[in-house]
């Protein structure tokens, strides 16, 4: 089917002017070594979730900062020349991701919030295009005449020409060749071939202009060569490079798909930075190659790197990790609490008998095979901790894990404990009319004997039994779900947090009606200073606490979303969070706060007054591990 | 008591000056699991390759292991990387063939008891195998075109072909299968024969009180260590001291060392190889080995496994691993002992190594039990060219 | 009768297979026309294929091992060739699922074989390979249990958009 013209207004001007024979091009010679950028030059500190950058014709780089719905202006010496608001025609807040910069001056954006992209003119004009063709837009590029979008949600990249016609797909959703599971980010080679990086399968893949599949990079892994979660992909000097943000380091590859080198340091310590890389999600490199920005959204900052053809050898820079990384969701039943590290991916159980909580087992492997997942995000545990439900939404699954035990028992290791005992795919489930692509579930609810998980995609949730059986679809009202990453349900009301909408909602759970809604407005900070509400767990009291990852604070708020108290704000210290997400009441009262900045989980009484801290990093000692069961112990002397 | 002491090693040491006995007690299970180990008599048989057996087909093998006619500049034959005096490997590191190569050469004894060949596992037969040194640029260089000059060149070795091969096609490939099959006949006769731990394996299954008391005291501690507590028998499993299969234990990177992907690199070329058991060059297309293929498929996590070595004879193949980076069985425990120099594998991984932390008399004991793994080596006509 | 049932009844009449469950995907004219992510299939799996025309019920042999599955809807009732397993040597297997407490074999399900060290977080070094036979059963060839240690076999029954797991202990030496 024929992609129908978008809106866009008279782009064409504006966009890459010269048009050279793709054919000349490819014949260029690559520069023999491309640079490692292996010098830091300079950082940029303080930005507001940073996640995707590109350089102004002006020398300056534009960088998307999400959390702050703005764009900042750096200086190639990490100083600030400016910062550009971004808002909507109606004054709403933009979710920015994506961003290009034009010829011309003007810049692109993509807005997760609306999805669509925005065009920035320099005299301040305000242009949209891609609305209702475009499903979770990531990154975006423009060359050639040709403006580039990662169309994940549809799983491909859509380029538009000039004038918004001539609609060009490249791949389609899906597992194997030529198909994708999450592009995130787009690069145009001189010969006008379209390179596109795919974090969910992870690979590379790069199509001819006309859209035949020329060549894929792929395999998961920390090996050079291989990636975990590659976020962004440039090319330059005949030289492709990609961010590979879980192995906190770039690969750059020749266009033959041969590996040139891997580089980066990972960063152990604190805001480690000058060179050292933590979750890198973001490269714009500069024209002539001469200097690369690396944003890092888990840090908030961008690192600036110079070239350097005469580098160590990369191997020897493989630096030996401590563990996975809390993130996400996590869930509290009878003695028991469970911890999501999509990274690895893992999830850790606890038994929660003593002071302190104490490793049991982890489960969960990486893949698409029965109890493997791809991007675990959300858990649910029934009260009694027998099963614990764990949400994926790049597998469109839900997986119930039986984890019963005799809580009673001696602490010990048990790798054997976690069982599957069931796993349902959302996407056979789904019967609903004009849903356009694989469910996203993405929160999940224990209540009652009932499990709510909320579907980012059709913007509803799926009410299922203890067994995964589905009872109903539950429809709610009001603003479309953009990206709900916390559900919870008591009595007779649905509580919501949309985060790319920036909007905590009660709803009505016999209608879906919206009874109350908590919303951030342009220039309101105030005392709500929900900028991005994460995660969300009932108090108990009629009220719930909300966690915000922009401002690190938990909001405590009544019935009808009044903040009733705000507590903490960003930082290590105790009763602060960096980029706080998952949040869950355990039985006894505590409040258990997941800090994806710090890698940590924070525990605090009902009152916010601190408790206790795990984690997962040198500045935060893990759990403790229940003791091992020795093997076959041999002789005696 | 199910834990009670079934069997005592006692021995004297007369050297000390105060002279001591040392006593030392496997527990029942642990005797019970190292009497269990016996090794098959003979090796499988390779359906895939109807010469193996031919000891025609194993005289021209060795003809042609210790012809360096058959490398590409006549100055290295397969015996080159394979000494025979150097329990069918060498001393250095890396093999060195017309060129550099980039792993360490496995030895050859008791080669065809192997499921995969290879580091990587990129043959799934022996004589396909054979096929790969030959062919391989920085090793012998070799062709199909070379081979069939010298054959030409050679009237004697033609004659020998004739007698096996008969008047089957010669030319290209077939005549490189031909070449491989009668290598891997003759390397077939490359067996060990009982070490002194298979005899200490009989005596405890016996219950020969007499011949277990012959097995050194420190082996029989560093056993215990090997089957117990250091856990060695996870991936050095079974009589074979080896699970056949690849494991990556993300060992110190070595400077300068091209990125080997190991196994995963290994099966995409036995994948492609146009060899392998289901060929038209094996004579089993349909065989066991053949049908196995079906359920090879790359993983990821193939990236940087190599294959679990067999550990008999393991003192005569020194230095040690894909890349002969240690040069000592010492070094090898050391590693695990210590996992000094680790490489990151990431955020997640494998989990079977955890650091053991030996002490060094239990070094001293895996080093001696790794000592009694050496069997007799085959017949002196066999360790040289006929 | 639950929803899905009725599906599966109305899918039967119409010949069609339960894949087509998924209801058509309408969409405002307005949008690209977009591909669904095809289902995941996972490793050695027999998406269940059963027979257009309703056979007689078969029933599972009598003596075999079984094992409910997790949640206790199912039992599969399974053999080994040889009967044995041993550690390194290749192994065939053959299961037949039927309800927990009825010997009848489900002819709507479909089989999924796989299995795990959990100690050593790794599996098998095969993808065994599923096929369903004539009489009602599934045949599993291709496996192999390299290592020592305890293995946990799986075998994941399908229905629809469920799976359910049961599972095996072994410990190998």
């Amino acid at each position: 089917m024929p992609l129908r013209p978008v809106h866009m207004l008279a782009l064409a001007p504006l966009l890459w002017a010269p048009s050279v024979a793709p054919t000349a091009l490819a014949q260029k010679k690559p520069v023999a070594a491309p640079p490692r950028w292996a010098e830091f030059q300079a950082q940029a500190d303080g930005l507001l979730e940073p996640v995707a950058a590109a350089w102004h014709k002006d020398g300056l780089l534009v960088v998307a900062e999400s959390f702050g719905s703005r764009l900042a202006w750096l200086r190639p010496d990490g100083t600030l020349e400016k910062r550009t608001e971004l808002r909507d025609e109606d004054g709403g807040l933009v979710w920015p991701h994506g961003v290009e910069c034009l010829p011309d001056g003007s810049v692109l954006v993509v807005d997760q919030a609306r999805a669509l992209v925005q065009r920035l003119a320099l005299d301040g004009t305000l242009t949209t295009f891609g609305a209702r063709v475009l499903i979770e837009p990531q990154g975006v590029c423009a060359a050639q005449g040709r403006v580039y979008v990662a169309d994940s949600g549809h799983g491909r990249v859509l380029s538009f020409a000039d004038d918004g016609s001539h609609p060009r797909t490249y791949g389609s959703a899906g597992r194997g060749k030529g198909l994708f599971v999450e592009p995130v980010d787009v690069a145009v080679d001189e010969a006008g071939r379209v390179w596109v990086v795919d974090a969910g399968a992870p690979k590379v893949a790069c199509f001819a202009a006309d859209g035949e599949l020329l060549l894929e990079i792929e395999g998961h892994g920390p090996h050079e060569g291989l990636f975990a979660r590659p976020s962004a992909v440039e090319v330059a000097l005949g030289h492709v490079w990609v961010c590979d943000r879980d192995n906190h380091r770039v690969q750059c590859f020749t266009t033959n798909g041969e590996l040139v080198h891997a580089h980066g340091v990972h960063a152990l310590l604190p805001h480690e930075g000058k060179g050292r890389l933590h979750y890198p999600a973001g490269l714009a490199i500069a024209p002539g190659a001469a200097r690369a920005a690396l944003v890092e959204p888990a840090e908030d900052r961008v690192q600036f790197f110079g070239g350097n053809h005469d580098e160590p050898d990369p191997l020897l820079n493989l630096e030996r990790d401590t563990a996975a990384h809390v993130e996400g969701g996590i869930a509290a039943g009878r003695q028991t609490l469970v911890a999501l590290e999509p990274s690895g991916p893992d999830a850790r159980l606890y038994d929660l008998r003593d002071k302190e909580p104490i490793e049991i087992t982890r489960f969960l492997v990486r893949g698409t095979k029965h109890g493997g997942a791809s991007a675990p995000v959300a858990v649910a545990l029934a009260p009694d901790a027998s099963l614990a439900y764990i949400a994926d939404p790049l597998l469109s699954r839900v997986t119930a894990v039986l984890v019963e035990r005799d809580l009673a028992a001696p602490l010990k290791q048990d790798p054997f404990l976690p069982r599957l005992a069931r796993l349902v795919d959302l996407a056979a489930l789904q019967t609903v009319a004009g849903i356009p692509a694989a469910p996203r579930p993405q929160a999940i609810a224990w209540s009652e004997g009932e499990l709510w998980v909320a579907d980012r995609r059709s913007g509803r949730a799926w009410v299922l039994d203890q067994k995964l059986e589905l009872l109903r679809e539950w429809q709610p009202k009001g603003p479309r779900w953009i990206d709900p990453t916390a559900i919870a349900v008591e009595g007779d009301r649905v509580w919501v947090v949309d985060r790319k909408a920036r909007a905590v909602r009660v709803h009505a759970k016999a209608d879906g009606a919206v009874l109350h809604e908590l919303v951030a407005a342009p220039g309101a900070g105030g005392a709500t200073r929900l900028l991005a509400p994460h995660g969300l767990a009932p108090s108990g009291d009629g009220g719930a606490w909300i966690a915000d990852e922009a401002t690190g604070r938990l909001a405590r708020v009544d019935a009808a979303l009044q903040v009733v108290e705000v507590l903490g704000g960003r930082g290590m210290g105790r009763v602060q969070f960096e980029k706080p997400q998952g949040l869950c009441v355990s039985q006894d009262g505590d409040l258990w706060v997941v800090e994806r900045g710090n890698h940590r989980v924070q525990r605090l009484a009902g009152d916010g007054a601190y408790k206790d801290v795990f984690g997962a990093r040198l500045w935060c000692l893990p759990a403790r591990q229940a003791p091992v069961d020795q093997p076959l112990d041999g002789g005696k002397e | 008591m199910a834990l009670a002491a079934a069997l005592v090693v006692l021995q004297s040491v007369a050297v000390d000056p105060a002279p001591r006995v040392e006593a030392f007690q496997l527990d029942e299970r642990m005797r019970a699991a190292i009497g269990r180990l016996q090794r098959e008599r003979d090796p499988a048989p390779d359906p895939t390759n109807r010469h193996e057996l031919d000891p025609r087909a194993a005289r021209i093998g060795q003809r042609l292991f210790h012809d360096a006619r058959l490398s590409a500049n006549g100055s290295v034959s397969c015996a080159s990387c394979h000494d025979p005096a150097q329990g069918f490997t060498t001393k250095d590191a890396l093999a060195k063939g017309i060129g550099a190569t980039t792993r360490n050469a496995p030895t050859l004894l008791d080669a065809s008891r192997r499921r995969w060949f290879g580091w990587g596992g990129r043959n799934d037969t022996l004589w396909s195998q054979a096929i790969v040194p030959l062919l391989a640029p920085h090793e012998m260089g070799s062709s199909a075109e070379a081979l069939a000059r010298v054959l030409d060149s050679d009237a004697s070795l033609r004659e020998a072909w004739r007698e096996v091969h008969g008047d089957e096609p010669v030319g290209g490939d077939a005549l490189l299968a031909q070449a491989g099959k009668s290598l891997a006949a003759y390397q077939r006769q490359l067996a060990t024969g009982p070490s002194a731990f298979d005899r200490w394996a009989a005596a405890l299954r016996a219950g020969d009180a007499n011949e277990v008391a012959r097995y050194p005291i420190e082996a029989a501690r560093g056993a215990a260590l090997f089957f117990g507590k250091a856990n060695c028998r996870s991936c050095h499993a079974g009589a074979e001291f080896t699970d056949e299969e690849f494991h990556d234990l993300g060992l110190p990177p070595v400077k300068g060392a091209k990125r080997d992907e190991g196994r995963r690199e290994g099966l995409r070329q036995l994948l492609a190889d146009r060899f392998r058991a289901d060929s038209p060059h094996s004579d089993a297309r349909d065989g066991e080995r053949a049908r196995e293929l079906a359920h090879l498929s790359p993983m990821d996590e193939d990236w940087g496994r190599f294959k679990t070595p067999s550990l008999r004879n393991a003192t005569r193949t020194a230095p040690y691993m894909h890349t002969g980076q240690f040069a000592t069985l010492r070094d090898v425990v050391r590693f695990y002992s210590t996992l000094d120099q680790a490489a990151a594998r990431g955020h997640h991984g494998e989990t079977v190594l955890q650091p053991l932390n030996l002490s060094e008399a239990e070094i001293d004991d895996l080093v001696a039990f790794l000592g009694t793994l050496e069997g007799e080596l085959p017949p002196e006509h066999l360790l040289r060219a006929p | 009768m639950s929803w899905r049932a009725l599906c599966l009844v109305f899918l039967t009449v119409a010949g069609l297979a339960p894949v087509a469950c998924r209801a058509p995907e309408g969409r405002p004219a307005h949008e690209v026309a977009p591909r669904p992510a095809e289902p995941v299939a996972a490793r050695g799996e027999e998406r269940a294929r059963p027979p257009v025309e309703v056979a007689p019920a078969r029933l599972a042999p009598e003596g075999l091992q079984s094992v409910a599955t997790n949640l206790g809807t199912f039992r599969v009732h399974h053999r080994s060739e040889p009967a044995t397993i041993e550690r390194g040597k290749p192994f065939r297997l053959q299961a037949w699922i039927t309800r927990e407490g009825s010997r009848e074999v489900v002819p709507w399900a479909g089989l999924s074989v796989d299995a795990d060290m959990p100690e050593h977080l790794h599996g098998m070094n095969r993808v065994p390979k599923v096929s369903r036979q004539a009489d009602g059963s599934f045949l599993v060839e291709g496996m192999l249990f390299h290592m020592p240690g305890r293995w946990d076999l799986y075998f994941d029954v399908h229905e629809a958009a469920i799976v359910e797991r049961a599972q095996v202990a072994l410990e190998l030496w």
